[in-house]
């Protein structure tokens, strides 16, 4: 009886080492990622992002990089994939100073990416300001002050922190589900 | 004639298996909507440049229904998201308060719509004034500001689709 169990449990025991072993061969070859399905962050969705830090005309130029930073989840089928606090950056395209006879300063920037979730997210997107200012303000100060009036100057363009840009993706980018999922 | 039986409860079965099944019928069509079809909107409430601040949201109405071909796909009164997307305030020396709006989306369900467009309010400038008055009161007259932009409720805000996008017909019919 004793015997006859001891043979039972060794015939139970024997498969056991043969598929561990064939576990083991076939873990190799395959990628561990299939088990994870991806979800895709379509191209042209938005993101709503905000200027953390001011920049302007007067102290900034050309290929200037500015942090901002995601102010709106985006996600997609229930899933965060680029979550409220994530960073972005953009860029000064082309800065222009202010100038005399009320002359007011532009700025051009244009989004580049926003980082969430271990990708990069490539955005289109951009922002062109004026400051404020115009020949009809130095038409009523050299009426007021004389010649001198055409000294005043515009004022600088400035992208406001809180300033609010929208950015759209500019392709389509495929996110790990399970990563998205355990940074929420 | 056991025979002809046969064939003919086989045919029966035939014919019901060609039949499509009713659930295709019932079920909503989608709509493709291309890019550029041109929208009207209207603002629901009045923005005030002097209230308003930079990346605010407002509420905005579609004012007509969206028709491709003869399938309504977005009824009239479809509520939209807009944008204050630049914004400043009046100043002196006859400065008027602007401030520019643009469509962002129709929320369909979850669905983003995403739209293009938008319109710019300036309030009256005051710059002719401020010159007239400095020249007759002196420098009193640089305190003089223009108004600031005010766009009221039903105002006409037009934009675009952004995209393609398909769209599920809604369940309700058509008004005769």
């Amino acid at each position: 009886m004793l015997a006859a169990a001891a043979a039972a449990a060794s015939l139970w025991a024997q498969p056991l080492p043969e598929a561990a072993a064939q576990a083991a061969v076939k873990a190799v070859p395959v990628p561990p990622s299939p088990a994870v399905p991806a979800v895709l962050l379509p191209k042209g969705t938005m993101v709503r992002l905000m200027v953390l830090k001011e920049v302007n005309s007067r102290d900034h130029r050309a290929g200037h990089r500015f942090a901002l930073r995601v102010d709106e989840d985006v996600t997609v089928n229930g899933v965060t994939l680029i979550p409220v606090g994530a960073t972005g950056w953009g860029e000064v395209v082309a800065a222009q100073g202010t100038g005399g006879a009320g002359k007011s300063g532009r700025i051009n920037s244009r989004l580049l990416y926003v980082d969430a979730n271990g990708r990069r997210v490539a955005l289109d997107g951009q922002r062109d300001s004026a400051g404020s200012g115009g020949t009809g303000q130095a038409v009523v100060s050299v009426i007021a002050f004389g010649p001198l009036g055409l000294l005043m100057k515009g004022n600088n363009a400035t992208l406001k922190a809180g300033e609010i840009i929208n950015g759209y993706t500019s392709s389509e980018v495929a996110f790990d589900s399970a990563q998205s999922a355990s940074s929420l | 004639m056991i025979l002809a039986a046969i064939l003919g409860l086989v045919s029966a079965q035939d014919l019901s298996a060609a039949s499509p099944p009713p659930a295709l019928i019932v079920q909503p069509y989608a709509t493709t909507v291309p890019a550029g079809t041109p929208l009207r909107f209207v603002t629901v409430a009045t923005i005030d440049s002097r209230s308003a601040i930079q990346g605010q949201r407002v509420a905005l109405k579609l004012a007509d229904d969206l028709l491709i071909g003869s399938q309504l796909v977005l009824a009239r009164g479809t509520m939209a998201v807009g944008e204050i997307d630049a914004l400043s305030q009046k100043g002196m020396l006859g400065k008027a308060g602007k401030f520019s709006l643009r469509p962002l989306f129709i929320d369909i369900g979850g669905e983003r719509v995403n739209l293009v467009g938008g319109r710019e309010q300036r309030g009256r400038n005051g710059v002719a004034a401020a010159a007239v008055t400095t020249a007759l009161l002196g420098g009193l007259g640089l305190m003089i500001t223009g108004k600031s932009a005010i766009l009221s409720a039903d105002s006409v805000v037009h934009g675009e689709i952004k995209a393609d996008v398909v769209i599920a017909a809604p369940a309700t019919a058509l008004p005769q």
